[in-house]
């Protein structure tokens, strides 16, 4: 390991070497290719990170190394260019992502550069990790000849989503210790797992997506070292590729009043210089209606903004006019455009005095004047006047001229208690440099907004939909957060971040932190996150939070925003397992006849039947289905499929089944679950529930009918159950698929449903776990058995497939579907817990249905399996189910390919037990039931039911009676039940003994044990005594 | 007789062998090989519980990385779900020596199971095990003093 490490290193650092030697030995060769140099206004630096060279009007940035760079270029730069080499699919896709200043390898950028200064630096760039990690795995992803722009954005996406788990891994990792590292590494996995699972190539086959996805998962997780290696050693890298900058003198030729040496820029790191022009007529002495002389106002609002202003901001400021000189002249420059001395300055403002007209196109003109002798062509003109121009020439039209003569300048132009007509010409002003214009009514409001003016206020709106509709496998359910970033103030925010953060971790999105650089004054800029909730967000909001933060700004800034996560499940938007041709029946017991839900079907809450059948169960209410077909019941046990439930005096459910059948009910398919009282689900669940100390927890011992038992002996037999479920499996399959019902619509599937968790899986409250009067250790025991116990079930549906031939598929994520958030410690639980029992006065009946009902769905748990339940019915395994589907013929045991027999059962002597054959058909004909009545023909003591007949008008029954090879030889008694005229049960018991059946169980048991054993002790000689059995040399 | 006596010493020796490759018992400064990349090394402060040397001992444990990476990669592979089993059998065996807090190491060991026995499509599951395993270093933390990455 640590070998391999230091290797991995190692060859990082030597990739990196290599990477960023290159610069510096091409430099020489960098104009070379790129352009022809001019080196009159600077020139390349020999330590410059990147193939660059500038020709005098246009910068020539080219990557030559193997990591995307970011540039940043200030001052008079024009809209960039870009050519491209690299059309590959890690280029395609990073191109995807939103980074305007991103140069990708290969890739060359011209940006133009005007008269005035420039300068260029190179940062990362925020693709790094997504373009590594699409090139680890490009290979394995061929891009198809068509729709390949979608191929680009499922690519993108699913790497979006890989590189936010390096991200998240990497984050995980700082200060934790081996055991939290352990868990870091679990999300990571899983994560990449998802991601990769999740993107939806339609361009790529399920079976062949499933291998890429091994080979990238492959790839991510071989590379990960590396990847959080240059990912988590930023500084070194980045170091290297920042340091230098590149810049560009100003070109004195063009701009004679400018001193070549001394050319101020605006630095990198600096900000806009701003000139004050105030304007200082006779108006200014009167009073601002507040009973303040407006230039005192003014005057103090001004000292605040020297005290407010940023130091590193240059400020020069200029009073018009100038009386000393003349009522319409420029004015005077009460202190030049330079870095804040807030003494003198302040000084300087408290001598101010108003007299004079107002001439504010020429100050205006001086203004700008004031800015270049500083050395600067932009900046920021805060105007402030309360009145109209009363001078010579058109304030307007001299902005007009100022914005065409080259000085770019941000104009916040105050009206201070000014007129209709002065404030349309300020107005005007503002708008010719595309400006602002504020009002200020009095010295208050003055100093409020030259406050504001004085730094930057940096705002944020989010536009976001409320809702979205969680997708399973197609496209959609993405939720697009908009963020739109003001800076209201009036200087230029710096370095500006914003990012998106979810309270709750949840869900990943690409680049949550976006670099904004600088944001100008009064200037805007959206950005956009994309992101799409997984459908186990389904039902609850996710809330997010931008921040925003920048170098310069007093605080923060944050909005949030929730969106609600809707699902998908109407039926209509079910897959095509659950939209075959006909109607949905659901089989099996209490999780699937809506046990927990109430409502429950009439004759369904009595003594002889707790059934509990309700509407509320799962599928139920969206597949609009008849009473008819909800065939579970509470308690059933795999017996029951094939035989009459031995308390309840109901039929089999196999023989209700081909009841429905027999009415020409089309089956689409069956949902059903099975197996958990067999293992006595019920009965722990009871004991743990009951027991209220720790050391007679159901984690210690067991309570049952028959005496305690040890937990470990409970789990383990759940295995025996595997047997049972598959011959029910059998069973189902056999009164369904029949040639007749194949011929008519094809084979129907069985698709059997875990069962779902109701308890907490780990995460829990003590006070949840005392109210449930579970202890930890009960719970994790519980939690297993569950687990244990869909693991069983799983592994028989898949034995029922592959070794019986039944059409038959299990739905997995039905058993997490309450987690994590409805569990029974959660605010909206989705099961039903003991409260029911331990209610005050509770008894009889009440506290019997409450023990039925407990830790099963109620009604939000139903439709929560509907949901998972059509999820599933979308996903991969519901895809292959139906592909399946189309290998599956009818039941193997045929009736035509059964044998015939003469022998009419119902015309045996009573006192002789005759020999039956399994796959045998033989007659019955009896006389004496009510005309047109069911007849049922059961085999026992291991019920079966036979056949379902009717007999004629006259009351004979004639019909056949198929007995199936599978049943264990031995004893039987063939029961025929029905009715007589007036409906007077009629039971005729036939004792049988049947041959050519299957080996009892205990038989086939002792006959694998003892192979068992016999191969067992071949091995364990084997592997005692090698060297004896080969004759080693000693 | 003597090729039976040589083959039980050769077993001997060889299951000497296979005991001394176990880590030592830690000194104050003892290192063991980083288990998660690009994180913490595994060492026990002097004096800390005996819990916390078994845990950083417990090479079950140290091989859960690596056996979660190759799950991740063949869901279903039966000799990584039994290196996830053992890790979980390890932590039940360290946990039932404490008195407090045991819970967590249950829960740890109960997750692993689950991820064993679900593999990582089964995202509760992965949520589980990540969870348990962070409440447990944050529970040992304060006894055991593990490096921190």
């Amino acid at each position: 390991m640590r070998i391999s490490r230091r290797l991995i290193v190692a060859l990082v650092a030597l990739t990196l070497a290599l990477a960023l030697a290159a610069p510096a030995v091409a430099d020489a060769a960098s104009a070379g290719g790129l352009c022809d140099e001019d080196t009159q206004r600077g020139s390349t630096p020999s330590d410059f990170a990147l193939d660059a060279c500038f020709d005098g009007e246009t910068m020539h940035i080219r990557n030559q190394i193997k990591f995307p760079i970011a540039y940043e270029g200030t001052g008079d730069v024009g809209v960039a260019k870009r050519t491209s080499t690299d059309f590959g699919l890690t280029a395609m896709a990073t191109r995807t992502q939103d980074e305007p200043r991103r140069i990708l390898p290969g890739d060359t950028v011209h940006i133009p550069v005007g008269a005035g200064s420039a300068r260029f630096l190179l940062r990362g760039s925020n693709s790094t990790t997504f373009y590594f990690v699409a090139k680890v795995i490009e290979t394995y992803f061929p891009v198809p000849t068509k729709n390949a722009k979608e191929f680009y954005d499922a690519f993108a996406g699913m790497v979006s989503e890989l590189s936010a788990g390096f991200d998240q891994y990497r984050d995980c990792l700082v200060g934790a210790s081996f055991l939290d590292q352990l868990g870091c590494r679990a999300t990571f996995l899983g994560d990449a797992t998802f991601a990769v699972s999740r993107a939806g190539f339609k361009t790529i086959s399920a079976i062949e997506l499933k291998e890429i996805a091994k080979k990238a998962l492959g790839a991510i997780i071989g590379s990960y070292e590396l990847a959080s290696w240059v990912d988590g050693q930023p500084k070194q890298v980045l170091d290297v590729i920042k340091s230098p900058t590149l810049k560009l003198a100003q070109l004195s030729a063009a701009t004679t009043t400018i001193t070549p040496v001394a050319v101020p820029t605006a630095d990198a790191g600096g900000a806009a210089p701003v000139i004050l022009v105030l304007d200082t007529s006779t108006s200014m002495t009167e009073d601002d209606g507040n009973g303040r002389v407006k230039i005192e106002g003014a005057k103090s609002a001004l000292l605040d903004f020297v005290r407010g202003v940023e130091s590193q901001t240059p400020i020069g400021l200029r009073t018009y006019p100038d009386p000393t000189v003349d009522n319409c002249s420029a004015g005077a420059l009460q202190f030049p455009v330079a870095a804040r001395d807030p003494g003198s300055m302040a000084a300087r403002i408290r001598t101010i005095t108003a007299e004079g007209d107002t001439p504010t196109s020429a100050a205006m003109l001086a203004a700008a004047d004031d800015l270049r002798d500083g050395g600067y062509t932009s900046g920021t003109m805060i105007l402030v006047s309360d009145g109209e121009s009363n001078c010579e020439s058109t304030p307007c039209e001299t902005a007009k001229e100022i914005e065409a003569s080259g000085i770019t300048l941000q104009t916040i132009a105050i009206g201070f208690q000014i007129s209709e007509k002065g404030q349309e010409e300020l107005e005007c002003i503002a708008e010719a440099f595309d400006g602002v214009y504020v009002d200020a009514d009095d010295n208050e409001r003055l100093a409020e907004v030259l406050d504001r003016v004085s730094r930057p206020i940096v705002d944020l709106g989010l536009d976001y939909p409320d809702e979205v509709t969680a997708e399973v496998g197609d496209d959609g359910g993405y939720v697009t957060v908009k963020a739109t970033i003001t800076n209201s103030g009036g200087q230029e925010a710096r370095n500006v971040k914003a990012r998106l953060r979810f309270d709750d971790g949840a869900p990943g999105v690409a680049a949550p932190v976006r670099a904004l650089g600088n944001l100008g004054a009064q200037q805007s800029r959206v950005v956009e996150w994309r992101f799409r909730p997984s459908v186990l967000l389904v039902d609850k909001v996710v809330r997010f939070t931008v921040l925003l933060r920048s170098e310069n700004s007093e605080s923060d800034t944050d909005a949030t925003g929730a969106v609600r996560v809707r699902d998908t499940t109407g039926a209509g938007e079910a897959g095509p397992i659950l939209k075959r041709s006909g109607r949905l029946v659901i089989l099996g017991d209490s999780y699937s006849s809506g046990e927990g839900s109430h409502d429950y079907l009439a004759g369904t809450d009595e003594g002889n039947n707790r059934c509990h059948r309700s509407r509320h169960t799962y599928l139920f209410d969206a597949f609009k289905l008849p009473d008819e077909n909800l065939l579970a019941c509470s308690g059933a046990v795999t017996r029951d499929i094939a035989s009459s439930h031995d308390g309840y005096r109901i039929k089999s459910q196999s023989a209700q089944l081909v009841a429905r059948l027999s009415a020409d009910e089309r089956i689409a398919a069956v949902a059903m679950s099975l197996g958990g009282n067999d293992v006595g689900f019920g009965t722990l669940a009871a004991a743990c529930i009951t027991t209220t100390k720790p050391a007679d927890g159901c984690d210690k011992q067991i309570s049952t009918e028959t005496g305690p038992r040890s937990p470990e002996d409970f789990l383990a037999a759940i295995a025996d159950v595997t047997q049972q479920l598959n011959d029910a499996y059998v069973e189902i399959h056999s009164a369904l698929n029949s040639e007749d019902n194949v011929r008519r619509q094809g084979v129907t599937p069985i698709m059997v449903v875990g069962y779902p968790l109701v308890t907490p899986q780990s995460k829990y409250r003590r006070s949840c776990l005392n109210a449930l009067t579970l202890s930890a250790g009960e719970l994790a025991y519980l939690v297993q058995f569950i687990h244990t116990l869909n693991g069983h079930v799983e592994a028989a549906v898949a034995q029922a497939r592959s070794q019986s031939g039944v059409p038959v598929y299990y739905v997995e994520n039905t058993e997490s579907a309450f987690q994590p958030d409805h569990s029974l410690c959660d605010r909206e639980p989705y099961g039903v817990g003991p409260t029911g029992i331990r209610a005050p006065g509770a008894g009889g009946d009440p506290i019997r249905r409450a023990v039925q009902e407990l830790f099963h769905p109620n009604r939000d748990g139903y439709k929560a399996l509907t949901r998972a339940i059509i999820r599933w019915s979308l996903g991969p395994e519901a895809k292959a189910a139906m592909a399946d589907l189309k290998t599956r013929t009818a039941v193997e045991d045929k009736p035509l390919e059964w044998n015939s027999s003469d022998v009419d059962l119902g015309q045996i002597d009573s006192g002789f037990r005759p020999q039956l054959q399994g796959g045998t058909s033989y007659p019955l004909t009896l006389s004496g039931f009510a005309p047109n009545a069911q007849v049922v023909v059961e085999l026992h003591s291991r019920a079966v039911t036979l056949a379902i007949a009717q007999s004629d008008g006259t009351g004979r029954l004639r019909t056949s009676v198929p007995v199936p090879r599978h049943l264990p030889s031995g004893k039987h008694t063939l029961k025929i039940a029905g009715a007589v005229p007036g409906g007077r049960p009629k039971l005729i018991v036939i004792p049988v003994e049947l041959a050519g059946g299957s080996k009892p169980l205990g038989v086939r048991v002792m006959l694998f044990g003892a192979i068992g054993c016999w191969l067992l002790a071949v091995a364990g000689l084997a592997v005692a005594f090698p060297r004896r059995l080969h004759g080693a040399p000693e | 007789m003597i090729r039976v006596l040589l083959i039980g010493a050769c077993l001997g020796l060889t299951l000497g062998a296979c005991a001394s490759s176990e880590p030592r018992e830690p000194d104050a400064q003892a290192r063991y090989e980083a288990v998660v990349p690009g994180g913490a090394k595994v060492s026990v402060l002097p004096g800390s519980p005996e819990y916390c040397t078994a845990l950083a001992r417990s090479r079950p444990l140290r091989e859960v990385g690596a056996a979660m990476d190759a799950l991740a990669l063949s869901p279903g592979s039966a000799p990584e779900e039994l290196r996830l089993r053992r890790a979980a059998d390890a932590l039940r065996e360290i946990g039932g020596r404490i008195k407090q807090r045991s819970e967590d190491f249950t829960t740890a060991a109960t997750t692993l199971g689950q991820l064993a026995d679900r593999g990582f499509t089964d995202r509760a599951a992965v949520t589980a095990v990540s969870t348990s395993l962070s409440i447990l270093g944050k529970t040992v933390q304060g006894a055991c003093g593990f490096p921190v990455g």
